[in-house]
């Protein structure tokens, strides 16, 4: 067991500081566009369709009305998609939109679906009757910046962009784990999308917040209706239509989450399910040059993980041995455990495999401390999020452990909530 | 060369010469540790030249003078081979990587005939000259192919350790632990002469008695001939 155990321990070595050393190279290189503007003003103002399709969201959905109505940019229609919610959603749009309609805000409509059809299908109902040149695509709740438009039609500044993503926040941060999952959210979906948006990998386009030509849309067909993580699979079809994906650090949104462990790890599941299950829906396209650097990282990051539910299974299992082996031994002392304890430390007893492990977590630390340098990240504000970020690497072994045995018994058939 | 595929290589290489890197350094560690088992191994034959030397000594002229000498290097090479012992085990599982290194498997056996050695010395020179040190032989096997012996070498560390602190450091015990698959002429003898059926077995006070003994069991053992520190 150990051997193989430590031959492990090198391979992961491996893929993990070769990722790390990309990373951070990339944030070094790229250091001066991480917020850079496009080159390019905005001589005209395109019409935009932003799509927002909502089931059950009564809790949240009023404050994205009321975020929408302070968007600055006039040339725009916010179209709500009820999507069969059994909720109050349906009511409280209707009120809003009549409200702000009344008000002369004419850019709200509001289509009521009674029928539950799911958000790819809702969406592309949308996509349908969008009079949009581009189309954005917003969660029922999300919070925008008011200018966030202008902010991301000029990002449109070469015609292979075919989407522009932006940083997104967690909006609701009073729990322990949001704080958390907030700081993942500035390093994953802010800043590396950013940097490896430089190499033409921009993996998803989040379901909180991202905008789309509406042309591009109508030639890759819209959204897969029986995909769990259509913002995911969408991806891989505009790299294959020969577009690329680009991405905003300076535009904004800010989305919930769920609170409570519960809710998160059904979020997770279904999202990285989503991604095994697209992964093996387009492999195809997988290592293949002719869609860049795309073909090779989705591959790579699946390597990268399931080495690491391997490693962390291992460790955790290897551990648990040796501590139950103690506790046996202790049991033969009567549990004196510090009866003899000593300090008795040399350089002379740390191993390959010890020093492999210590720059591998080295090298983690440095990629979250230069990674929140340069995304920005106020580090008194969020100073719970950071101290804490390291305990996410265990939530997400567990997110991910959940996904893969989701993915094996229920196939796609994964709970949205 | 794009810049996306400048940073790849910059990248593959940067962690190829780390990893280079850290094997290099492995090798400078196991290096140094084999250089510090070699110097303790030295001034181990070192000691048993001297041990020699002061029984001619004792020979020639009168035991009084020559148990003086023995007393005080018992007491020094009592600590040094403990230590040794615990190291020796630390170094090999800092050294083991993939498969089971020939050199520990030697430096083992060779840690084991010292230990042969060092009883032998005490053992004649307890008689000799009086000398109040009552000795502990332990006899064990792989744990693959001994359950218990984990077990019986985490009671013995700890009553090691009780007899050190109730003598502030001078040691009335001396536990010597012999690896029976080592394939030592004079360790095999000794399992032969006390007819062990299982193991592990301890000899204690010339008896054998094997099977995982508690530590109750062995300061009764210890008790029953000796009067130690530790049976108060």
């Amino acid at each position: 067991m150990i051997p193989l155990y430590n031959g492990f321990v090198y391979l992961m070595w491996f893929v993990v500081t070769f990722y790390m050393v990309f990373i951070v190279l990339s944030i070094i290189v790229y250091k001066e566009k991480i917020f850079a503007k496009p080159n390019m003003k905005m001589d005209r103002n395109p019409f935009v369709t932003l799509l927002i399709p909502a089931y059950n969201e009564e809790a949240d959905v009023a404050e994205t009305l009321k975020s929408l109505h302070k968007v600055s940019y006039k040339n725009v229609e916010f179209l709500f998609l009820n999507d069969g919610s059994k909720d109050k959603t349906s009511e409280i749009i209707t009120k809003h939109v009549k409200a702000l309609r009344a008000k002369g805000d004419m850019r709200f409509r509001f289509i009521d679906n009674k029928i539950n059809k799911g958000k790819a299908a809702t969406l592309n109902q949308g996509i349908a009757l969008a009079k949009g040149e581009y189309v954005a695509c917003m969660d029922a709740d999300t919070v925008v910046e008011k200018n966030i438009f202008q902010k991301v039609i000029p990002e449109f500044h070469t015609k292979n962009i075919a989407a522009v993503t932006v940083a997104v926040e967690v909006s609701n941060k009073r729990k322990w784990l949001n704080k958390v999952i907030g700081v993942e959210f500035n390093l994953g979906l802010g800043l590396l999308l950013r940097v490896f948006s430089f190499s033409g990998v921009v993996w998803v386009t989040p379901g909180p917040f991202s905008m789309y030509r509406k042309y591009v849309l109508d030639e890759i067909g819209g959204f897969d209706p029986n995909s769990i993580t259509e913002d995911h699979e969408i991806a891989f079809r505009i790299y294959k239509a020969g577009y690329v994906i680009s991405n905003t650090m300076n535009a904004k949104v800010w989305a919930t989450m769920p609170e409570t462990f519960k809710g998160s790890y059904i979020q997770r599941r279904r999202w990285y399910s989503g991604s095994i299950i697209t992964m093996l829906q387009h492999r195809k396209m997988l290592a293949k040059p002719k869609y860049g650097l795309f073909s090779f990282f989705i591959p790579y990051n699946m390597i990268l993980i399931f080495l690491s539910l391997i490693m962390f299974g291992s460790t955790v299992g290897l551990a648990l041995v040796k501590i139950v082996k103690n506790i046996i031994l202790f049991s033969h002392t009567g549990f004196n455990f510090f009866a003899h304890w000593s300090w008795d430390y040399s350089l002379f007893y740390l191993g390959r495999v010890n020093i492999l492990g210590f720059l591998m977590f080295a090298m983690v630390v440095v990629f979250i401390a230069v990674g929140l340098t340069a995304s920005k990240v106020q580090f008194r504000k969020n100073a719970f999020g950071i101290l804490l970020f390291p305990f996410f690497f265990f939530l997400y072994q567990i997110y991910w452990w959940g996904a893969v045995i989701s993915t094996i018994t229920k196939g796609g058939k994964i709970k949205w909530r | 060369m794009e810049v996306k595929y400048r940073l790849l290589v910059a990248s593959f290489t940067i962690t190829a010469i780390l990893l280079v890197a850290i094997i290099l350094f492995g090798s400078v560690l196991d290096k140094g540790r084999q250089n510090v088992l070699t110097t303790e191994f030295d001034k181990i034959s070192e000691d048993f030249n001297e041990l020699q030397t002061l029984t001619f000594l004792a020979d020639s002229y009168d035991d009084e003078l020559a148990c003086l000498a023995f007393e005080s290097k018992l007491h020094e090479m009592d600590s040094y081979l403990w230590d040794l012992g615990s190291t020796l085990d630390k170094y090999q599982s800092a050294s083991e990587e993939f498969n089971e290194q020939s050199y520990y498997f030697h430096q083992k056996k060779l840690f084991n005939q010292h230990e042969m050695t060092y009883y032998l010395f005490t053992r004649n020179l307890v008689e000799r000259c009086d000398i109040s040190k009552t000795s502990i032989l332990y006899f064990y096997k792989e744990s693959e192919s001994c359950s218990d012996c984990d077990a019986q070498s985490f009671i013995l560390r700890d009553i090691g350790f009780e007899d050190k602190d109730a003598n502030n450091d001078d040691r009335e015990l001396a536990i010597f632990s012999f690896d029976t698959d080592l394939g030592i002429g004079s360790i095999d003898l000794l399992t032969t002469y006390y007819e062990f059926d299982d193991y592990p077995c301890l000899v204690i006070n010339d008896k054998a008695s094997c099977g995982l003994k508690s530590q109750e069991e062995i300061v009764y053992l210890l008790c029953k001939e000796n009067d130690l520190a530790i049976c108060n």
